[in-house]
């Protein structure tokens, strides 16, 4: 039973523009424009930079120096302190869900809980998405962030849904919810 | 015949339980692009391999809405809903 001349293989599309920001009035914040490869994924997030982030002290009139590196160590939280509002995340909850982004679009290319079509259709409403993108950073009318948003979450509840046989794979889709929607916003259109 | 038998024989083993059949894909795909199937399976699937590489599937909902689905060759895919 052949599934298509197109193939299982996901890649993204070819078209590369310089974008500008969108205008006050449309976005409630701006959307950075990074040099990510779309051909690495739609959903790719850039990498941080190795050095530590440094402490900053006034020393005199506009004078600012450097102190000494900042160790980022693990915190300890109490139980049931990610269910209070407000609070940040433990630290065992945040580097959960910090996983690559690739790893999960890799796990959902290969998951077998959805069929070849459905990823298909994953992926050209992926594309939508970017595209929507595109438009919302040429101010096109209409298009907004909170939009994209609502676009976005659809999309996401829509893949969560059809995952009901995967769900390990639907619980680290919906851990990294906000590192794809950052991942989004962030593509090169 | 052994040969084929033996074939079909690991590719049944190697799928799990649960793999959705292409009557279910297919209805998944109607439903994810925003269309209407009132059901998780398709009838009726008739495909057809376009000139520029890319496959035309057609098929009926349990709504009794017909669909064409098209794929492009670089794998974008789009529903149609077929006036009956």
């Amino acid at each position: 039973m052949d599934q298509g001349a197109s193939g299982g293989e996901i890649e993204q599309p070819s078209v590369l523009a310089e974008q500008a920001l969108p205008p006050d009035d449309v976005a409630t914040e701006a959307l950075p424009v990074v040099d990510v490869p779309v051909a690495q994924s739609v959903f790719e997030i850039p990498k941080k930079e190795k050095h530590p982030p440094v402490a900053i002290t006034e020393t005199g009139e506009g004078d600012i120096s450097p102190v000494q590196p900042i160790t980022t160590q693990r915190q300890e939280f109490p139980a049931g302190a990610d269910k209070q509002p407000g609070l940040p995340l433990p630290a065992a909850v945040v580097s959960k869900a910090s996983f690559g982004v690739d790893e999960l679009i890799r796990r959902l290319k290969h998951s077998e809980a959805i069929g070849v079509f459905t990823k298909l259709a994953i992926r050209s409403e992926a594309l939508d998405l970017v595209d929507m993108v595109g438009r919302y950073r040429q101010h096109m009318a209409g298009i907004t962030l909170p939009r994209l948003r609502t676009g976005f979450d659809g999309l996401l509840l829509k893949i969560l849904a059809l995952l009901d046989n995967d769900p390990e794979l639907a619980q680290a889709i919906y851990q990294a919810k906000e590192q794809l929607w950052q991942s989004l916003l962030e593509v090169k259109t | 015949m052994m040969r084929s038998w033996l074939i079909l024989t690991l590719l049944l083993a190697a799928a799990p339980a649960w793999a959705v059949t292409k009557a279910e894909d297919i209805a998944a795909a109607i439903t994810l692009r925003g269309h209407d199937c009132g059901g998780n399976q398709v009838t009726d699937i008739r495909e057809t391999q376009t000139p520029e590489g890319g496959q035309t599937i057609t098929a009926r909902c349990p709504n009794g809405k017909r669909y064409q689905i098209d794929v492009s060759a670089d794998g974008r895919l789009t529903v149609k809903l077929l006036v009956n």
